[in-house]
């Protein structure tokens, strides 16, 4: 028989309602959940029924009903599960235990931020950790710095460990899985394969006692990312929808065809340059033109769905998902969608046996655009003039119809040309814990990632005039395979002697991983229908392949002691071989040793622990390695090569069998101290960390022939050829302002770090230069300044007279006087002139004016998120910022380039205009430099022209100029700090009283905002700029060449439990 | 357990079994190493194969803007090249710089690993002949460096150099070791070479024979004043002798033939560049200079070079000379000169060319009309009807280095062009020129010869061009007659280079007498086959623009850079070189050459 | 997705277009109206819901249009250079809806102009064709030629095409210069001039010919004649560098034994004059030059031997793909200035000094570019004349 029995369940510290509690009756399948009141009902089915209760960080109770229908519960916390464990490196330890430094992101704050990539979640919200996006583009990937740029030729993101497995296919570009996005290299992000919604929480470990034990993967930092899994009880279900629309917030300000007019019409007027366009002649008659910028970006929208079951019964426990994830991008011609299911299995054989298997797959799909560079569909619409259409008077796209003018319709060819990428994923591991005897674990584990990709370009035929037409239509494939397994064992020792407690670890781990591709690609195929390569022209077969492999072997051990939860000492080892390294200098040995002082434990202390509750003191010192620079760069190889001649075979590169680890050491100084029973937190974090033998190539002079394009030249050897140090201070403020019905906690965090290039070898003068699009220098990483320092001229406004231009270039007047083709002139830009070749001003402009024109990485980074909940109502506000980076603005290097061609930006309109000092002077007269040539107008004579604008900043127009008023300059570099509103949630959960009839556990619905609002004095779509993904050389920094702008995206979402 | 025991037991031995060493070890599987290489003869010609493409293809572009752009032939508005303005900072001269030394990079590695790697299966005789083929080029890249920067730093053995730590720190050489270091070079080649090589197209011992002779020649005026050194002047005219008369080779007989890609292996060519048609990986094999010199509408694919053209000095060279009033020059719609030269070229109004559009399209004309090609590519045509606009200023366009639309890549090679890829070989020294080096080391230092060895290569040259004998020859005549030889060849500027060694003032005066203006009011003239009515009523019917002037005319407006001052005649490193050295702004220093062998 | 489609495509609107007026599109010139315009002119229409319009005509060719340059209240347009096949000075718009409009609006055609003739001296009867442009006929205003004061009879005129006229020949004793009007204009007067008697130096009817140096053997008249005798070249031709074909290529006519017994045989001004002659070829010629040279008034050869004596070399066959032959006689012009080359084609920079005798041979003295295959050819040549400067 039933009866029916309700009751509250509230905590013993304050009496507040708890929520979440799971009931059962005990010896029974019978079960439920309290309400958000902390109120439950339940029939009881048994004779005496028993209720079990169980909460996370409570004690387990076990109450008898008896004969009462209405109980009230109180639940105690349970001190032991109260700590925090976290994970770390081959274990977990108690938060209370880390002498190191690491930062967890849990799977709140995961949730709050809308995010497709993992990888995402990081930015701004943690200490010490900088992520930027390196594109607005549906799955890009961010770029990661824990605690800096540590290196500068090896990978520097840090490592990341999933479960235990380490996560392939870091860093990836386009090019290497087969898509040519013109000189684009943009990066394809490896997290993009995992679901978001699978995440308990991710780790980072920051410095190198916590990373050491990583041995030789550690030194850019390293990021443990775990799954969800099952517990025991009633099976959960939870889905998890959300619908977003994503646009464009920004737009520049660019020229409408009339203006464009005006433009063109007056730079003809004032330098007798063009005959203009007839349909110039009267801007009034015309219209607005083509706006490029709507018609490339677009209302974009994404959706995502998870379901997943988890639950258990006795020795087994389950957790299963499965996702799905539609991303259009807002600019045309981009998309992402991700399928993705997890099983995680644990299963308790015997009482010293546990079993666990973890297993995850993913298939991603993306159409990526040519979106970002001089050649991208964003810079190449940007310069399209406004009188060029889109469409025809039919609505087909308009072949061009200016003459002379053979420009590709920058929209037909974002929607016609593909790159597609597919990509799947097996990534898990299978793994045994054997207890053999108390205290003593065994951890086996096999691990595994196995992924392929294939990608496809496809450039069909199309005619949109007799000069801008494709006749041969091309298709490449590209297929690629990776295999990755890994062995782990390790054995972990506990033990405890009363008020000494030590762990031991020994273990040893060994890994190999493989890949291998095939392109093949034709050319001329029979249609534009059917892509297949095979349909293509056989004499235009292309078959590329690759392969390679690498392997690693190591051991390890970790000892920490504990006296009394007052003083803790950890000390690790690890010992490492590398196949990318010569017999030479294959193995490396990596130590650290780190203590802490927990004082608020001493006696002394006590009085004070209702003000402060925790207190830790924190040192360590350690070292990590670095070995990510690809196999086989030790020794040459020889490629095959075509020739006219047959097959020819060049040697790739310099050998250099002395290559060896790039090894870091970095100290760390920490304090955490927690305030009125940690209603306060505050972290801070000091450390120094530096990298010696920094793996790069050599930099050299061109007479080496290790420059130019990378088929030509001889690679510059690969080796250990510089050093760079990092400083800097993390702060982390947690406080809980309002507790109970009205909750409200802070969190704020702000990093500043200083980075240096302390050494380089060669000669004092050596630098690391960073690349634009092609082989402009934008930047040199210099000894003793910060890496990627912008590199080029100072900017001083523009020359009004001739006076101004021979009081300034006094070294270099003009021999055969003035000339606006072929000498400076009035109206160029007045670049510093601050030295010359005996180290002072030479009254020229050359090579040696050049300087360090900002840095690209910020002073600080700061995050800040304030979580607001009242009843069923909750609010989480989230801002993030940077302070003191700058930016390169190459976007508008091109959109000021005064030329007539192409469109520019609105403040080209106040180039330095010409105006005649005496509009009366009689022309032509004789040249007073040339006795053969006369002077015709008065814009070609230097003594009679000035400007009606001195103080502007754009540089005269016209055709041709000979004076580079491009120069990479100060014109171009802006204070990139910016502050953001990154998200905005609003949520509400139902009321549980009308969901029982539904038999729904949970509903909670919300509305999110993100990247609602930046503030910023940038002038570009964005300030957020990474790695250049244009640079090959991968040493540009902060360079904005038309980068994809993050979206501003608004989404609702629903989740629900049952 | 004791069965957990056992487990552990085994899995310790397990480990134990694995060689670490042997784990760690990983070879690349899908390429050859130095030390697996070299291993017969033909192993050593591959390991050379490079050296006839990849590195150079960044020197391509530059080379004909240096040779051509700047000394006069080529017209490109507002070039940096044709300006005589290159600087630092420019696209071209940086991959120039860096292409030339990647040359020398990679004939000092081959010579390097020949000589250490080099297995049992290869004969002294093949080693050799490989090792001789990379000097020669090794030579070419040094001969272009000093022609083009002047004074260099030699850099022998890139291995070595590392190995010192002095890499960033070198000093230029002067101008005469420069020249004595490439001698030095060529002579070992000589050694080295076989008379023939095994595979047609090579380098043997007459191209290096050919190139000394080049570079005796250039070297004999530099540090003199006035006149050439007589024993450089005798050195050339021997090395250039054997050529002519030693070698066996013939003048292809017809000029046309050339530059036409079944015809890469003629006997004509001593040096070239070997390209070859390949994929997207391999994007430094294949030429790809046609999409310089072409509309995009010329063939399958892109092209963006029909807005410069031959110069106006160039065709008046050629005799298209227009005088100002009569349809003369680019004007008349027909074709005014004899040398059967000009139309192998630069095509003009009226030229048809039976080798380009063999397939004999029909197209679509800018005004949606169909246009047919009935004998092939037709000038007037094409620009007139199909492009729908005279890109051009000077009239005219390049025709050299041009293979034509995939029929005609088809057509001389069998297979299909790929994406502006091409298979044509590029001569850089060929008979012809050797022959008008012969003539010139004759002539040396005379006001004029009648040596009968010098007429007989000067009128052979003269002959194929079609154009009359002459029964002796000056100075002028072999300058002016180099130039119409090897015309976009990438040859010229090097002329005036010379020259400015020992006369730097002719050197300028003959730059600065050219005729490096363009037409204005072409375009329309010829869309409106404008010539029916040209001067029809006197002086004062010949058409205007809207300012009343007389269209089409040699715009005199047109920006030339000139005057051209002595500066001139060497271009500057790029930027980043010396930032990174700054030794290399200093002035040049003697280098000793005998630390320098060749083993 | 939720795109919208429209994105910068042509907000094409119902309705019917109203066309104001036609303006150019210079600012200064905003107040002018346009009736017409010339081909190749960029005009501006001015009015009333103009985004109705899909497709613009003017008479039969249709324009292109830029969407860009067209807003509710105006459109700029550039009028095609074809010519109209049918001429109704109009302006056709196509609507969205697929209707037409029209606008009255004249595309103004130059006026004809006469480059050409093939033959000047064609007999009573026979055809003449006029070469040129812009000729057109029309209903109202009926294409018209006027030779002197004679006005051709519509009658006689058998074809008309844009570049090329056709008409019946007047009797020999109406001469002078050509003009024509068209609809759209007067041509002007011809420089040439039609059945020109001037300046007549040999038309082998009027003067003695001396045997042995005249060539008696290669004058004749048959069918094929344009006025009485003619010369006749004819003869196996073989294709060279250096070639001298013998006595049926050349003829020698001196002042002195034909009736001009001292100076020069014309009296005009050399540096401005032309020679001209009529030619027809009946068999293909295909081989060397026609080398044309004045001397003086002594009876003798030597010039034809020396290369350094300026001359005029003719080679039609260069120009038509490599053979000539003719349809019918026609007239060909050398003005003296062009009487400048050496015999292997070298500009002397020179013109003849003495005008007192006339040789004509068909020969080769080391012109590269004449050489030619070989051929058989016939070639009539009469009425040589030199007439002042056109």
């Amino acid at each position: 028989q039933q009866r029916r029995i309700t009751g509250t369940v509230t905590d013993s510290r304050d009496n507040s309602a708890m929520i979440g509690v799971n009931i059962m009756e005990k010896g029974t399948l019978n079960g439920t959940v309290t309400d958000i009141d902390g109120n439950f009902s339940l029939n009881v089915t048994t004779q005496n029924p028993v209720l079990v209760l169980s909460s996370i960080g409570y004690k387990a109770l076990e109450v008898n009903v008896g004969n009462r229908s209405s109980l009230n519960i109180t639940m105690e916390e349970d001190a032991e599960m109260l700590e925090e464990v976290v994970v770390v490196g081959y274990g977990t330890m108690r938060k209370s235990d880390l002498s190191g430094a690491s930062v967890s992101v849990s799977e709140e704050k995961i949730k709050s931020s809308i995010v497709t990539n993992l990888d995402q979640a990081l930015q701004g919200r943690a200490a010490g950790v900088t992520s930027v996006m390196t594109s607005g583009a549906p799955g890009s990937a961010v770029s990661i710095r824990i605690r800096g740029q540590a290196t500068i030729n090896a990978g520097a993101e840090p490592l990341y460990v999933v479960d235990g497995v380490i996560f392939q296919g870091g860093s990836t570009t386009g090019l290497s899985l087969g898509l040519n996005l013109g000189n684009g290299r943009g990066a394809i992000s490896p997290l993009s394969t995992l679901n978001p919604s699978d995440i308990v929480s991710m780790e980072i470990l920051k410095d190198a006692s916590a990373t050491a034990i990583y041995g030789a993967q550690g030194a850019n930092g390293v990021v443990l990312i775990t799954t969800k899994r099952g517990q025991s009880g009633k099976a959960k279900f939870t889905y998890e929808g959300m619908f977003g629309l994503q646009d464009q917030a920004r737009r520049l300000d660019m020229m409408n065809l009339r203006e464009y007019a005006i433009y063109n019409n007056s730079i003809a007027a004032t330098t007798g340059g063009t005959d203009g366009t007839p349909e110039y002649r009267d801007p009034s008659l015309l219209g607005k033109g083509t706006d490029w910028q709507d018609a490339i970006f677009r209302q974009a929208l994404m959706t995502q769905h998870t379901i997943s079951a988890q639950g258990g019964v006795d020795a087994v426990q389950y957790y299963v998902s499965g996702s799905f994830m539609d991303q259009e991008g807002t600019i045309v011609g981009t998309d992402f969608n991700r399928y993705s299911f997890r099983v995680n299995l644990d299963a308790n054989l015997k009482p010293w046996m546990k079993l666990g298997l973890n297993t995850m797959y993913s298939k991603t799909s993306e159409r990526l655009g040519r979106a970002e560079g001089t050649e991208g569909v964003l810079t190449y619409s940007l310069l399209s003039p406004p009188d060029i259409p889109i469409y025809d008077a039919y609505g087909n796209y308009a072949s061009t119809v200016k003459e002379g003018y053979s420009r590709i319709n920058p929209i037909a060819i974002a929607e016609l040309d593909k790159n597609l990428l597919d990509r799947q994923k097996l990534n898990g591991n299978i793994f045994m814990d054997i207890t053999p005897l108390k205290d003593l674990t065994w951890h086996t584990e096999l691990g595994y990632d196995i992924s392929n990709s294939r990608s496809e370009q496809w450039q069909p035929t199309y005619n949109f005039g007799s000069l801008v037409q494709r006749p041969i239509n091309r298709l490449t494939w590209q297929r690629n395979n990776n295999m990755y397994w890994q062995l782990k064992n390790y054995l972990t020792y506990n033990g405890r002697i009363d008020k000494h407690s030590f762990t031991a670890m020994v273990g040893q781990e060994m890994w190999e991983s493989s890949w291998e591709w095939q392109r093949i690609g034709a050319e001329n195929l029979p249609g534009n229908e059917i892509r297949n390569p095979q349909l293509g022209d056989q004499d235009t077969y292309q078959i590329a392949d690759g392969m390679g492999d690498g392997a690693m072997a190591s051991f390890f051990t970790r000892e920490t002691y504990n006296y009394d939860d007052r003083y803790l000492v950890t000390y690790t080892y690890r010992y490492d071989g590398s196949s990318n390294f010569g017999p030479k200098n294959r193995w490396a040995g990596f130590h650290s040793v780190a203590g802490s002082w927990r004082f608020s434990n001493e006696a002394f202390f006590a009085s004070l622990n209702n003000v402060i509750s925790n207190g830790k003191l924190r040192l360590g010192w350690g070292q990590t390695g670095n070995s990510n620079i690809g196999g086989g760069l030790w020794g040459a190889s020889l490629q095959m090569f075509p020739t006219g001649l047959g097959a020819g075979y060049k040697q790739a590169q310099i050998a250099n069998p002395y290559v060896k680890w790039e090894t870091q050491e970095q100290w760390n100084l920490g304090l955490d101290l927690g305030f009125f029973h940690d209603r306060i937190n505050l972290v801070v974090d000091m450390y120094d960390k530096t990298a010696n033998d920094m793996l790069m190539q050599l930099q050299l002079p061109s007479y080496f022939g290790s420059r130019g394009n990378a088929n030509s030249a001889l690679t510059a050897p690969m080796g250990n050829y510089g050093t760079i140090n990092n400083k800097g201070l993390e702060i982390s403020l947690n406080t809980r302002n309002f507790t109970g019905n009205f909750t409200w906690d802070t969190d704020f965090q702000i990093s500043f770090n200083k980075n240096k290039l302390v050494a380089l070898s060669g000669t004092d003068a050596s630098g690391i230069e960073g690349y634009g699009q092609w082989s402009d220098v934008v930047s040199i990483s210099r000894i003793g300044a910060p890496l990627y320092e912008f590199f080029g001229y100072i900017a001083d406004g523009v020359y009004a007279n001739k006076q101004e231009i021979e009081d300034h270039l006094w070294g270099e007047i003009p021999e055969n006087g003035y000339n606006r083709y072929s000498t400076v002139f009035v109206g160029d830009i007045k670049y510093r002139d601050i030295s010359g070749p005996e180290g002072k001003p030479d009254g020229k402009i050359n090579t040696y004016d050049r300087t360090g024109i900002g840095s690209p990485l910020p002073k600080f980074t700061y995050g800040l998120t304030n979580t607001l909940n009242y009843k069923n109502l909750d609010f989480t506000l989230f801002v993030q910022g940077s302070y003191g980076n700058k930016v390169f603005n190459a976007l508008s290097r091109d959109l000021t380039g005064m030329g007539y061609w192409n469109n520019q930006l609105r403040k080209a309109m106040d180039y330095a205009n010409l105006i005649p000092i005496d509009p009366d002077k009689q022309y032509p007269i004789q040249n007073p430099y040339s006795p053969t040539e006369m002077i015709n107008n008065w814009f070609e004579d230097i003594d009679n022209v000035t400007l009606s604008n001195p103080d502007t900043k754009m540089s005269r127009a016209g055709k041709s100029l000979p004076y580079n008023n491009q120069r990479i300059s100060t014109r171009y570099i802006e204070d990139g700090s910016y502050l953001r509103v990154k998200n905005i949630v609003l949520g509400y959960t139902l009321p549980q009283r009308m969901l029982r009839k539904v038999q729904i556990d949970n509903v909670r619905v919300y509305a999110n905002i993100q990247n609602l609002w930046t503030f910023t004095k940038y002038s570009g779509y964005d300030p957020e700029v990474g790695v250049n993904p244009q640079d090959a050389s991968g040493y540009t920094f902060g360079f904005d060449q038309g980068r994809y702008p993050a979206p501003r995206i608004i989404t609702f979402g629903v989740n629900l439990s049952f | 357990m004791q069965r957990i025991n056992k487990l552990l037991l085994i899995v310790a031995i397990g480990i134990g079994m694995i060689s670490c060493e042997d784990f760690l070890n990983r070879p690349d599987k899908a390429n050859y190493t130095l030390s697996d290489f070299y291993q017969n003869d033909e192993q050593c010609f591959q390991a050379v194969n490079p050296l006839y493409t990849v590195p150079w293809f960044d020197f391509f572009r530059g080379w004909l803007r240096v040779g051509d752009c700047q000394s006069g032939n080529y017209f490109m508005d507002g070039n940096g090249f044709w300006m005589l303005t290159p600087n630092e900072d420019m696209e071209e001269v940086k991959s120039m710089s860096a292409s030339l030394w990647a040359v020398n990079a990679r004939a000092n590695t081959v010579l390097e690993n020949i000589n250490l790697y080099a297995g049992s299966g290869t004969t002294e005789v093949g080693r050799n002949a490989a090792k001789g083929e990379a000097l020669v080029w090794k030579a070419m890249a040094y001969f272009y460096m000093v022609r083009i920067y002047g004074a260099v730093p030699i850099v022998h053995n890139n291995t070595e150099l590392l190995a010192t730590g002095e890499y960033n720190g070198l000093f230029r050489a002067k101008i005469d070791n420069v020249y004595d270091y490439i001698v030095m070079t060529l002579e070992k080649a000589v050694e080295w070479l076989p008379e023939k090589s095994h595979q047609a197209g090579r380098i043997d011992r007459y191209s290096a024979y050919g190139l000394l002779a080049k570079v005796y020649l250039a070297k004999s005026g530099y540090g003199q004043n006035g006149t050439r050194n007589q024993d450089d002047l005798d050195k050339a005219r021997e090395y250039a002798r054997k050529v002519v008369r030693e070698s066996g080779r013939v003048l292809e007989p017809v000029y046309a033939d050339i530059f036409r890609g079944s015809k890469n292996l003629s006997d004509e060519s001593l040096i070239a560049w070997r390209w070859v048609v390949a994929g997207e990986t391999y994007w430094t094999a294949s030429n790809d200079l046609q999409a310089d010199l072409v509309s995009s509408a010329f063939s399958e694919f892109s092209g963006w070079g029909s807005w410069g053209g031959p110069s106006l000095d160039l065709q008046e060279a050629f005799g298209e000379i227009f005088d100002g009033s009569t349809l003369s020059g680019a004007i008349s719609p027909n074709r005014q000169n004899t040398d059967r030269r000009r139309k192998a070229t630069m095509m003009m109004y009226g030229d048809v060319y039976e080798y380009f559009w063999r397939d004999h399209p029909t197209k679509e004309g800018a005004d949606g009309q169909p246009v047919s090609f009935p004998n092939g590519f037709d000038f007037a045509k094409f620009y007139g009807k199909v492009v729908g606009d005279f890109n051009s200023s000077t009239g005219a366009n390049c025709v050299k280095h041009i293979v034509g639309n995939n029929a005609d890549h088809l057509g001389e090679f069998g297979i299909p062009m790929m994406d502006r890829k091409s298979n044509l070989a590029t001569h850089i020294l060929r008979l012809g020129d050797v022959y008008l080096v012969y003539a010139e080391a004759i002539l040396g230092n005379n006001a004029s010869t009648s040596d009968p060895e010098a007429l007989y290569a000067f009128n052979e040259i003269r002959k194929r061009a079609g154009v009359a004998q002459k029964t002796s020859i000056t100075f002028d005549d072999l300058f002016k007659e180099r130039r119409l030889e090897l015309a976009f060849e990438g040859d010229f500027w090097y002329d005036f280079v010379r020259l400015s060694y020992y006369k730097p003032d002719e050197a300028l005066a003959r730059l600065n007498a050219q005729n490096r203006k363009n037409y204005t009011g072409l375009n329309t003239y010829y869309l409106d086959e404008g010539w029916k009515t040209w001067g029809q009523g006197g002086e004062n019917s010949y058409p205007k623009d809207d300012n009343g002037k007389p269209s089409p005319r040699i715009n005199a407006e047109q920006p030339d850079g000139k005057p051209f001052t002595l500066s001139k005649f060497t271009m500057p490193f790029p930027s980043t070189d010396l930032a990174m050295n700054p030794n290399l702004a200093k002035d040049p220093v003697d280098y000793d050459l005998s630390q320098y062998t060749y083993e | 997705a939720c795109e919208d489609d429209d994105k910068g495509k042509y907000k094409m609107t119902d309705g019917v277009p109203t066309i104001y007026y036609v303006r150019p599109p210079d600012i200064e010139k905003a107040d002018s109206l346009l009736v017409g315009a010339y081909m190749g002119e960029t005009i501006c229409l001015v009015g009333d819901n103009l985004t109705s319009i899909q497709e613009l005509y003017f008479n039969d060719i249709k324009a292109l249009l830029n969407i860009n340059y067209i807003t509710k209240n105006t459109l700029l347009v550039t009028v095609p250079r074809e010519v109209p096949n049918e001429v109704i000075d109009k302006i056709v718009m196509v609507l969205k809806s697929g209707e037409r409009a029209e606008y009255d609006f004249i595309v103004r055609i130059p006026a004809p102009e006469v480059a050409s003739i093939k033959c000047e001296q064609v007999p009573e009867g026979e055809d003449v064709v006029l070469y040129g442009d812009y000729f057109f006929d029309s209903q109202t205003v009926p294409l018209t030629i006027v030779i002197g004061d004679y006005t051709v009879p519509k009658s006689d005129i058998v074809d008309i095409q844009k570049t090329q006229v056709t008409f019946k020949s007047p009797p020999m004793d109406v001469k002078g210069t050509i003009s024509m009007t068209t609809a759209y204009g007067n041509s002007g007067r011809t420089k040439f001039v039609f059945h020109d008697d001037r300046g007549i130096l040999f038309n082998f009817d009027d003067y003695p010919i001396v045997p042995g140096w005249g060539r008696p053997n290669l004058i004749e008249t048959g069918p094929d004649a344009i006025s009485g005798n003619y010369m006749k070249f004819r003869g196996e031709l073989l294709a060279g560098e250096w070639i001298s074909p013998g006595d049926n290529y050349q003829c020698n006519f001196w002042g002195e034994d034909n009736g001009i017994p001292t100076g020069n045989l014309f009296s005009s001004d050399p540096a401005t004059s032309i020679l001209k002659f009529e030619v027809n070829v009946l068999q293909e010629w295909s081989a060397l030059p026609m080398n044309i040279f004045f001397g003086p008034q002594a009876s003798q050869e030597s010039a034809l031997w020396d290369d350094s004596v300026p001359r005029a070399q003719w080679i039609p066959w260069k120009e038509t793909g490599g053979s000539y032959i003719t349809d019918g006689w026609v007239t060909v012009s050398i003005p003296i200035a062009d009487f400048r080359l050496s015999g292997s084609g070298v500009d002397l920079e020179k013109i003849p000094t003495y005008f007192g005798a006339l040789n004509i041979y068909i020969y080769n003295r080391g012109r590269v570019d004449a050489v030619g295959t070989d051929c058989d050819p016939v070639i009539l040549i009469d009425n040589v004349r030199v007439v002042p400067g056109e």
